[in-house]
């Protein structure tokens, strides 16, 4: 699986860039320009498509599947690669946008630190980028395509952010926690499940 | 056996392979010709797992075939599926870790004899030293058998020649095969054993090569003699202004009957005329 994933970042090594320059170009408009008024959930929104953006180049890049799937390598593993992918991708995503938030709002202006619950919610509150993932990677394994499994994925994490973003607002931190939890094992859970389908679907794919 | 294929099948809108049977030993190169389209290519994607058969097996070093086994196939496409910006340097790291034979020298062996700029981007590379580079990437981790899709299209006289060289030398100890598609059909002259010719997804002649070679015969003959009754006895022919040319199996009659000049068919020759002979 690790070989695979390494032939993919390789092979999406110019999203990998293109993600790193968005994420840099954010914090620069944040902090040098000191323009504070652009809605976080910018951050959240776009950082998703990276996901997409990656299989969206991989299959621009030569049709690379083929070679990755004439090597021996299990198609499990491939499917795999690429579900552990998006999550680093997330994390990659969370990492940066977290220290944007505290560089914007502690380095330049001097103000009282972000207390750690706002980043915990911002965690919570960004599952819904791995449930994009989830919605997505299948979609993209049974058509082979990336655009409609792509809006579909975008449609489906603006839905559950919002539902998440309602169902978290104003509580208690003890019912918050609890709400945090269970909708982390949910969401995990509906990973899990879609790499299962993903990995049925993936099985049957055909190489024309 | 190091390849044996059972009754395969694959259908698609348009076009089926039927039934292909072949097998092949240890030690030889088998060559699949046959015009664009046939299903080579068909054939070589469902050895490889790119696509799934609808019916009939195949066995690849005597057992059942699985993904691990691809650890002993080297492989030559005819297109490029490799990312073009990345380095041939990067490409071959990526290509290293999924071998467990890889031998890093032999690669550089090639890598040397090919000329070859790794730290060059693909995109950056004729399609020719693309070529070379997927060969040297197929010939540097033992591989048992190498399977080719048109290797030698894109590739300059001289290094074709140097090409067929080292295929004669990488299956020289025996134990090693070679299965490739193409058009060229005078390399397959130059260094096949077996020759397996489809159309249309069929099989029209699964032979040694030299069996095949020596079968048919090439005649030519008189303009006023090519007659119905020479016609039935060859395999399909041409009426030029001064006369015809014809493939036959049966050279010595018709010698009996008329005046002809024979000589040995080529690969091409057998392939043109049997294919005539067939849409007729």
């Amino acid at each position: 699986m690790f070989k695979v994933m390494k032939a993919d970042l390789i092979s999406i090594k110019r999203s990998i860039i293109i993600f790193l320059a968005y994420e840099i170009t954010l914090v620069l408009i944040w902090n040098i320009f000191m323009v504070k008024d652009i809605p976080i959930i910018i951050i959240f929104l776009l950082t998703p498509m990276i996901p997409i953006l990656n299989l969206y180049t991989m299959e621009m890049n030569a049709e690379s599947d083929k070679i990755l799937n004439s090597f021996p390598a299990k198609r499990s593993a491939i499917v795999a690669a690429r579900y552990l992918h998006s999550i680093v991708f997330l994390i990659l995503g969370f990492i940066l946008g977290y220290v944007m938030i505290f560089l914007s709002r502690t380095i330049p202006v001097v103000v009282k630190p972000v207390a750690w619950p706002t980043y915990y919610k911002i965690l919570v509150i960004s599952l819904p980028e791995l449930v994009m993932a989830g919605v997505f990677l299948p979609l993209y394994f049974f058509t082979g395509k990336y655009r409609i499994p792509g809006l579909t994925g975008i449609t489906f994490f603006v839905i559950v952010f919002w539902g998440v973003s309602k169902c978290l607002k104003n509580l208690p931190d003890k019912e918050f926690v609890i709400n945090s939890i269970m909708l982390v094992v949910a969401t995990i859970l509906f990973y899990v499940i879609s790499y299962f389908v993903s990995v049925c679907i993936y099985r049957r794919r055909q190489f024309y | 056996m190091i390849l044996e294929i059972q009754s395969l099948r694959k259908e698609f809108k348009g076009f089926t392979l039927q039934n292909v049977s072949f097998s092949m030993e240890e030690g030889c190169i088998t060559g699949l010709i046959g015009r664009n389209g046939a299903g080579k290519t068909t054939i070589i994607k469902l050895i490889m797992g790119l696509l799934l058969p609808t019916a009939g097996t195949f066995k690849l070093f005597g057992e059942e075939n699985r993904v691990s086994l691809r650890d002993r196939i080297g492989f030559v496409y005819e297109e490029n599926y490799f990312p073009e910006t990345s380095t041939l340097k990067q490409l071959k790291s990526i290509t290293k870790s999924f071998y467990t034979e890889w031998d890093e020298t032999v690669f550089q062996k090639y890598a040397r004899r090919f000329n070859l700029p790794l730290e060059k981007k693909l995109k950056a590379l004729s399609s020719g030293t693309r070529k070379k580079f997927s060969l040297a990437l197929a010939l540097s981790h033992h591989a048992e058998l190498l399977i080719f899709d048109e290797p030698t299209s894109g590739l300059d006289p001289v290094m074709r020649r140097e090409f067929l060289d080292i295929l004669k030398e990488y299956i020289e100890d025996g134990r090693r095969s070679v299965l490739f598609s193409t058009h060229i059909t005078t390399d397959l002259e130059q260094i096949a054993d077996y020759i397996v010719f489809i159309d249309e997804g069929k099989i029209i002649t699964d032979a040694p090569k030299d069996e095949l070679l020596d079968k048919y015969r090439l005649i030519k003959g008189r303009k006023e003699d090519w007659t119905s009754e020479i016609q039935e006895l060859c395999c399909g022919g041409k009426l030029h202004e001064f006369g015809f040319e014809a493939l036959t199996e049966h050279a010595d009659l018709i010698a009996k009957k008329i005046a002809i000049q024979s000589e040995k068919a080529s690969l091409e020759n057998i392939m043109f005329y049997l294919l005539e002979k067939k849409d007729v």
